[in-house]
């Protein structure tokens, strides 16, 4: 199992990658970056990640599926600490 | 003759299409009454119109970005203005007595009273945020939320148990000014939906524009982002900026943009208005880059200009992917695009001739839907 902070860099490392953003970006995005709030990943970034997230971490992780049953609250706060929470409770830790 | 109520809300893109429709029922015969601010509306529905007076009220600013824009559009907005509208709608019921109500989509009020006096009413949608409910799916509870919201508004309204269905459909019709791709896929329509096409606004010319500065050597590209705050622009602005620096052989760009978001001396194949005549520069451009407000997509593929969609809120994102799964243009986001990754997909669309191809059948199904004109007989038909 990794530890939270191995998925969370993970994680950010596939934001990076849907939205097609640089270094300097990737290091401004910590635990409590917000999807919607703070990086505006739109629909189909989030269908990119969701994609990305069940190559990486396997078929367990389904992210659409995830994001699906949130409340607005819980969508408006989604962070990235919460993304990698998710993936590690569905056996998908790196 | 019949009597015709409209409810719309305070925005000009909402009034508009409704003021094309309400103009082609004066023509036919029928009487209209607006139900809403005397000093928003008289510029947009002309001096003949009759307005039954309901004062504006200042309602929170709303968030601009995400699904905290959807939030506060439906808490901070839709909600709070149908409970200061109600009484308004119901005196020029009272006032008017008519035989059918026209509703925008986002005026529940207007729907809650049509149910509470048992009137024919049909549902107008001048955007397609509503259209499709396009959360559904993919976010099923921010689907529910809004349920939840327009429940509220109703029980606020003092109306009994739930609201009998949604509101944002009148069970009478729905009339969608587009038509087309734009209006989403057929399967997730109401059954009871009209698609008439836009109604496009009458052109303002103006005489400071400088045509003579279009190239006929050179291909022409507007950049449209709608109204932005000024700190969500700036960054989006440099961007393009940077993207089109080096394509001056090629292209003439007319930006428009508000003062000190570009660069001071942008090339001169760049040039920067505040505003520029939209519908007659169309017929000289061969690409638009543009947020994807339904106005600006609608006109582009009119004139079959094919498009770089940069979505930035509400329906925007649903349009930018209609005009990408039609093949009319490409889908970039507007917050992660890079200067040369711009540059890219803009010769990509301009390069492409299918781009324009396809843009040009979407304009023509567009056209076929018969915009306001359309929707008149509809109404008429309605009341028959």
């Amino acid at each position: 199992m990794s530890t939270p902070s191995t998925t969370e860099h993970a994680v950010a490392e596939l934001l990076r990658e849907v939205t097609g953003e640089d270094a300097e970006w990737l290091a401004g995005i910590g635990p409590a970056t917000r999807l919607d709030g703070d990086l505006f990943l739109d629909s189909i970034e989030v269908a990119a990640l969701a994609g990305r997230l069940t190559e990486v971490f396997g078929p367990g992780v389904d992210f659409a599926g995830y994001v699906a049953g949130l409340e607005l609250e819980a969508l408006l706060t989604l962070s990235v600490a919460d993304v990698a929470s998710y993936v590690d409770a569905s056996g998908g830790g790196a | 003759m019949s009597r015709f109520l409209f409810v719309s809300l305070p925005l000009f893109g909402h009034v508009h299409p409704m003021a094309a429709l309400a103009d082609a029922m004066l023509r036919r015969g029928h009487e209209v009454l607006w139900a809403g601010s005397e000093s928003f509306l008289r510029p947009l529905v002309g001096e003949q119109a009759r307005i039954h007076q309901i004062p504006l009220r200042a309602h929170r600013g709303q968030a601009e970005r995400g699904l905290d824009a959807t939030r506060s559009r439906w808490e901070g907005y839709i909600v709070p203005h149908a409970r200061t509208t109600r009484k308004g709608i119901e005196g020029a019921i009272a006032e008017f007595a008519p035989d059918v109500m026209v509703v925008d989509q986002h005026a529940i009020a207007g729907a809650i009273a049509a149910h509470a006096h048992g009137l024919h009413w049909v549902s107008v949608a001048p955007t397609t945020m509503e259209l499709t409910r396009p959360f559904r799916r993919g976010l099923p509870r921010v689907e529910a939320w809004i349920q939840g919201q327009m429940a509220a508004a109703w029980t606020a309204a003092g109306r009994p148990g739930e609201p009998p269905h949604d509101l944002r459909f009148a069970p009478h019709g729905v009339i969608a000014f587009t038509a087309g791709a734009l209006a989403g896929a057929p399967d997730d329509l109401p059954g009871n939906v009209h698609l008439v096409g836009p109604s496009l606004a009458s052109r303002t010319p103006d005489a400071d524009f400088p045509f003579d500065w279009l190239d006929p050597a050179r291909k022409h590209v507007l950049v449209t982002m709608g109204t932005l705050s000024m700190d969500i622009a700036k960054d989006f602005y440099q961007r393009v900026d940077e993207a089109l620096a080096p394509l001056g052989d090629a292209l003439q760009a007319v930006v428009i943009a508000p003062d000190r978001t570009l660069a001071a001396e942008p090339g001169p194949h760049v040039l920067v208005r505040r505003r520029a005549p939209v519908l007659d520069l169309m017929p000289h451009l061969h690409a638009v880059v543009s947020h994807g407000g339904l106005n600006t997509v609608s006109e582009a593929l009119v004139h079959g200009v094919p498009l770089v969609v940069a979505p930035i809120k509400g329906d925007q994102a649903l349009n930018a992917e209609a005009v990408r799964s039609a093949g009319a243009g490409v889908r970039v986001s507007f917050d992660h695009i890079r200067p040369a990754e711009l540059r890219a997909e803009l010769l990509r669309v301009l390069d492409a001739p299918a781009f324009a191809a396809a843009a040009r059948v979407e304009g023509d199904r567009l056209l076929a839907g018969g915009g306001a004109e359309a929707a008149a007989q509809l109404l008429e038909a309605h009341h028959q």
